[in-house]
């Protein structure tokens, strides 16, 4: 589904992503951790086009992506849940998950699709009138996640979705990504708690300096010796 | 009834100016760019009406408001498009530019001698309702006014591309994450911008029907203050501002003895510093609420 082929991305001189190939299949969950710095971000941002790709190629379903607008990648089927949740504070809830049919390619499908998603995240149903900056922290990242959804994605990119949540509402999250795996959906999920992904992921890629260190499965998600080797690299 | 009819007078002004300054908001809302060639779209659409001015009026009409949205468009296609992701630095020079070339087109082609566009003079034709005697004018400002700023509001509350103006605005990054088009998203904000400064092209024409080169320069510099004064970041506080600022310049320029009304811009601009300095995100913006980058 999503392919990345010695993926090369820099910032002015600097180079951050340094060579990255790893590939995600409809219906798995692969994990992308790494200390602070290691581009994990920038991997997404230049799937993403958001980040110019200085080198190799993104592929999504065989076909390179690397070089289009942000805009036209996410109408071929990817979206991105950011870091910090970026959610339109002083929009609606319903405000919110209307922005996502921005990215989506048809309406076939929709109601269903809406239903499913209010199913998956009854918060954004309960408290669609509601300004979206009013919401707490975990009521915003299941926004953006249903936000993302709303787009008919084939594949999802997740920025540290765990960030700054109490351990049930990770639980909750964790929860609805298995649900939306189940669907076919191809997802791509950036984070620090490196042991918590390790073991929920169907493998998991350690990334450190700009380059994939090591690849866990998820047998091997509580070998700390090993990732803590990777993620001094 | 003199006070009655200078505060309606004042109302209206203020109408005309908070459509600059709305026009002026909308540009800066998607692009956080003070679009100085405003003030051009306005000079291009009088003199599409003074160009115009042996046709059918409602062909000269037409014709003003395809000029203004066509020119606002254009604009941001050849001189703004390039340049984004340019520093803020760049663009403002850039609006700088192409609001002096504009106005070097217009005083080559139609030289620094004023031309007459008077097609709507008739609006300058009183009515009476006791003692209170209204131009027309006065009666089409106000009503232009509350038209326009209302369907400003529609467009943005009730339409797709207006959600996804909104949402640029706020974080255009993430608008365009979530597949926001930002050509289309700016495209619109610049026509609407051109839309509104072709309604203000064919008020200020009944009020002043020569046309300078500068003819939109002044009024454009007078909203953008009141849209900074009130605001600039907010749709609302900016029009707010806009329309104060117009209010003020008019009840001052009725009020004013002669000897001092020449310095009326000089009082504007200095409650204006004053203000600046203490409430620096604007005078109707949120408590607490920190200065935005302007550019």
């Amino acid at each position: 589904m999503l392919e990345l082929d010695r993926v090369e991305a820099r910032y002015g001189a600097i180079s951050v992503v340094r060579g990255v190939s790893l590939t995600v299949a409809g219906g798995e969950i692969v994990g992308l951790i790494g200390p602070n710095g290691a581009g994990k971000t920038t991997t997404l941002l230049t799937i993403m086009g958001e980040v110019p790709c200085a080198g190799g190629v993104v592929r999504l379903r065989g076909k390179a992506i690397s070089g289009l607008p942000t805009e036209a990648t996410v109408r071929r089927g990817i979206a991105l849940v950011p870091e910090g949740r970026h959610i339109f504070a002083n929009l609606t809830v319903a405000e919110n998950l209307r922005l996502g049919l921005a990215g989506r390619q048809s309406r076939d499908g929709l109601d269903a699709d809406m239903d499913w998603i209010h199913g998956l995240f009854p918060v954004v149903g309960q408290f669609r009138e509601r300004p979206a900056g009013a919401l707490s922290g975990g009521q915003q990242q299941q926004l953006a996640i249903a936000r993302a959804m709303i787009a008919a994605p084939t594949v999802l990119l997740l920025d540290e979705p765990s960030l700054g949540l109490a351990p049930s509402v990770i639980d909750t999250v964790l929860g609805a990504l298995s649900d939306i795996r189940a669907r076919g959906v191809a997802i791509l999920l950036v984070e620090q708690r490196a042991q918590l992904i390790a073991g929920f992921a169907d493998r998991t890629h350690v990334l450190s300096n700009g380059r994939i260190r090591m690849s866990l499965t998820p047998d091997e998600a509580q070998d700390t010796d090993r990732m803590i080797a990777a993620y001094l690299a | 009834m003199q006070t009655i009819q200078a505060i309606i007078d004042a109302i209206a002004v203020g109408a005309l100016y908070a459509l600059v300054a709305v026009g002026l908001a909308l540009v800066f809302g998607v692009m956080r760019l003070i679009n100085f060639a405003q003030g051009e779209l306005i000079t291009a659409g009088a003199y599409s009406l003074y160009l115009t001015r042996n046709l059918p009026l409602v062909v000269s009409i037409v014709v003003c408001f395809v000029v203004c949205v066509a020119l606002a468009v254009a604009i941001e296609r050849v001189a703004f498009r390039p340049l984004r992701g340019a520093s803020p630095a760049t663009t403002l020079v850039a609006t700088f530019a192409v609001a002096f070339a504009l106005e070097a087109v217009w005083l080559i082609a139609f030289t620094p001698q004023g031309k007459t566009a008077d097609l709507l003079s008739a609006l300058n034709r009183t009515a009476t309702h006791g003692s209170l005697h209204l131009r027309w004018v006065t009666i089409t400002e106000l009503v232009a006014g509350v038209v326009l700023l209302g369907g400003t509001v529609l467009v943005l509350n009730r339409t797709t591309i207006g959600l996804h103006m909104r949402a640029a605005a706020s974080d255009f990054r993430a608008a365009r994450l979530l597949g926001v088009r930002a050509d289309r998203v700016i495209r619109a904000a610049f026509a609407m911008s051109g839309f509104l400064a072709a309604v203000v092209s064919l008020l200020l024409t009944v009020q002043q029907p020569l046309v300078t080169p500068t003819f939109g320069l002044d009024v454009t510099i007078l909203a953008l203050v009141g849209a900074v004064l009130g605001g600039i970041d907010r749709l609302a506080t900016a029009t707010a501002g806009g329309f104060l600022i117009g209010f003020i310049s008019s009840i001052l320029g009725d009020e004013l003895p002669a000897s001092l009304s020449n310095f009326a811009p000089s009082f504007t601009f200095l409650v204006v510093i004053l203000v600046l300095l203490i409430r620096p995100a604007g005078l109707l913006a949120p408590l607490g609420q920190s200065g935005v980058d302007r550019v």
